[in-house]
């Protein structure tokens, strides 16, 4: 069991070289579902029906089909339509696509979620529609949804894991191919769990660390949130509060 | 491109898709049963117990399902158990899963006012026909629109277990477009197959949802 | 013109306004007319179309039918009425700060981006009218940080740093606990004393009766009465007047 468990730890060094592609892509992923969220968020909240439908088409689609026929589609269908991707570009626009649509839903909830006596405020003072948007509305917005955000980042993170099916040298992949070499499955798999965790912890501390220094008042991150104890499981003496 | 294709292979597609059915109804049952009994462990007053729910939560809401998946189907074989396709993916599937229906019934269950409770218990009632008969209805009303939204995302996952060669619809897919080439109809149709199972939840729990809120 | 008629100048004209919110008729055909310098107070009960005739005058409602001038634009006018904005300003009963920047930033944004001011110059105008309404000390706080007292004089402030030529209060104290009403209603007299033109509606009756130049009640979509506070108070000759009063006043 011992023997196993070194053999496979001496792989770390892959593993490490995975971890870089996952992290690069999904940092890319996220920037593109960010920019194609804002997009089909504020086309939904717009005047302009069009605008409303093709977004809300993009949406419900996305939303409503897995996410591997989505890695699929831009891999293996996409030649058919000339557009030739690599792997990592593949990954890239599938997740960055498939998150974009659940980011529409939050900043759409975002920006839903400020007063309109915010932009009458700012309409008097002569501000622009753009700038009331740039300066009164998405600040707030942003800051009222950020752990939804925060938490369809770690979404991408480990929706990495799906590129292994087009052959896409991350983590999970990496992991599978080192399995079928040495058949250590469960001390492999074992590094690979720890990694992401490792990694979506991380994400979730930088993302709290911005949270608190950009945001006023500053916002706290939780992942999994403090419960108050109800004590089912004994039998109970008489609650005492938190 | 020849969308032929898919009326040729309907047969396969649909049973793909029979498959992926009768998997995401095993998953979302014991999902279901996992997600609340690891809620009232974490929400308990002891210790030990809460602490293992709260691992589990965070151990599987922060890592891929694939390598749950994963896990599951080849840690048998290490550990020298059988395990066929299915059955290793209705396990890994609902461990998953049950760890984000878990958060769901915690989060109803904390919404429950507390004088709820208080008011069971004065009437006499022992803890476990408290919660059984007083507190969880009411959990229910908050929690479904989640719930049925997690459902939907079951639904979609299992096309993970594509991985461990279940023959579920994506697989049969993928065995099609091997054969016959064609991924863009192919891929389309199961997309459009996924689409019409999950989309008329997605429009339940938006109904629900609204409801509740006027209520 | 002459000083004398420079000196008379009506601000604000409002001739047969009616307005109507799909099938509920809110104004029905006002009349009315605020000299340069003077403090209108509008009181009613809720519903009587008070704070919808203020917000038709500050250009955040249009009109359904007749004319809305303020400082000789046409409100009514669809096309021209957007140059009414930053010439007159809004204090608004939830105060509408922006919580996510300091009491200064809420003060020199529009400064920036509408006078397009250096960011050292909007600063010294925000830092004059903070400190003119007392809150010279509060200039790096968060609205959150803040009383709603204070609150509020940050919102007078980011209102009177556009220089408007007419203010415009929606209930400014409405949303205040009674012991922090003092410190704006403190402000708003000043700025009545300095000459500000203002259109105040609000449930302060001792405000009404003490700094208004007239006071006018609204019941039902028109002007029921109006008059100087003292006749106003003291002797109100519209039945309805005399209820409204009755009720509020016992309070």
């Amino acid at each position: 069991m011992n023997y196993e468990w070194r053999t496979a730890f001496g792989y770390w060094h892959d593993l490490v070289h995975a971890a870089s592609t996952t992290i690069q892509v999904t940092l890319l992923a996220f920037a593109l579902a960010v920019v194609l969220g804002l997009g089909a968020a504020i086309a939904r909240l717009s005047r302009f029906w069009p605008a409303r439908f093709v977004a809300g088409i993009y949406v419900e689609v996305i939303r409503n089909t897995p996410v591997l026929i989505q890695v699929f589609v831009a891999y293996f269908a996409a030649p058919s339509l000339g557009l030739h991707l690599t792997a990592f570009q593949a990954g890239v626009a599938a997740l960055g696509v498939n998150v974009g649509a659940y980011l529409a839903e939050v900043f759409r909830a975002g920006l839903r979620s400020i007063p309109e006596a915010q932009r009458e405020a700012a309409r008097v003072l002569a501000l622009k529609k753009p700038s009331i948007f740039l300066h009164v509305v998405l600040p707030q917005a942003i800051r009222n949804v950020y752990p939804a955000i925060v938490n369809q980042f770690i979404q991408i993170l480990l929706g990495t894991s799906l590129l292994s099916t087009i052959a896409l040298p991350e983590i999970t992949g990496t992991a599978m191919e080192i399995n079928s070499q040495t058949l250590l499955s469960v001390p492999i798999f074992t590094m690979v769990l720890i990694t992401y965790l490792v990694l979506s912890n991380i994400a979730s501390l930088l993302f709290g660390l911005v949270g608190r220094v950009a945001f006023h008042p500053p916002l706290e991150v939780r992942k999994v949130s403090k419960p108050r104890r109800l004590g089912l499981v004994l039998p109970a003496r008489v609650s005492r509060g938190r | 491109m020849h969308w032929g294709v898919v009326t040729e292979n309907w047969h396969l597609l649909s049973r793909g898709m029979l498959t992926t059915l009768e998997l995401s109804a095993y998953a979302i049952f014991f999902s279901t049963l996992i997600g609340l009994v690891a809620a009232v462990m974490r929400l308990s007053r002891v210790p030990i117990v809460a602490q293992v729910a709260r691992l589990y939560v965070e151990v599987f809401r922060g890592s891929p399902l694939l390598i749950t998946l994963l896990f599951v189907y080849f840690g048998a074989s290490y550990g020298g158990y059988e395990l066929d396709t299915f059955p290793a993916a209705v396990i890994g599937l609902s461990v998953y899963e049950g760890a984000y229906v878990a958060e769901i019934f915690r989060a109803g269950l904390q919404a429950v006012p507390r004088s709820q409770w208080e008011a069971a218990r004065i009437l006499g009632l022992t803890q476990p026909r408290a919660f059984w008969h007083v507190v969880l209805p009411q959990t229910r009303t908050i929690a479904l629109p989640p719930l049925v939204g997690q459902y939907i995302s079951l639904i979609k996952d299992s096309s993970l277990a594509i991985v461990i060669g279940l023959a579920e619809l994506s697989r049969e897919g993928q065995a099609i477009v091997d054969r016959v080439g064609q991924p863009l109809p192919i891929y389309l149709a199961i997309a459009g197959l996924y689409f019409v199972i999950c989309y008329p939840l997605s429009v339940w729990v938006r109904v629900m949802e609204r409801k509740s809120r006027y209520s | 013109m002459t000083l004398l008629e420079e000196k008379t100048q009506t601000m604000i004209t409002l001739r047969n306004v009616t307005k109507s919110f799909g099938s509920v008729d809110v104004l029905h055909g006002v009349n009315l007319d605020v000299a340069q310098g003077e403090v209108l107070v509008l009181i009613g009960a809720s519903g009587s179309g008070k704070s919808t005739l203020l917000r038709m005058m500050s250009g955040l409602e249009t009109v359904d039918s007749g004319e809305v001038w303020v400082n000789s634009v046409p409100l009514h006018d669809k096309r021209r009425a957007r140059e009414i904005r930053g010439h007159v300003g809004m204090v608004f009963q939830q105060f509408a700060l922006f919580p996510h920047r300091t009491a200064l930033g809420n003060v020199t944004l529009a400064l920036r981006k509408v006078r397009r001011m250096s960011r050292e110059a909007a600063a010294t105008v925000a830092t004059e009218q903070l400190t003119r309404v007392g809150l010279a000390d509060k200039l790096r706080s968060y609205p959150s940080q803040l009383s709603g007292g204070q609150q509020q004089r940050v919102a007078i402030a980011r209102a009177l740093a556009m220089e408007p030529t007419v203010m415009f209060f929606d209930e400014a104290t409405s949303a205040l606990d009674p012991e922090l009403v003092g410190e704006v209603t403190g402000v708003m007299r000043d700025l009545a004393q300095e000459g500000m033109t203002m259109v105040v509606v609000t449930h302060e009756m001792r405000f009404a009766r003490e700094a208004a130049d007239r006071v006018v009640f609204m019941d039902g979509g028109v002007i029921a009465e109006e008059g100087a506070p003292d006749q106003i108070f003291a002797n109100p000759q519209n039945p309805r007047t005399q209820q409204f009063l009755h009720r509020v006043l016992d309070v």
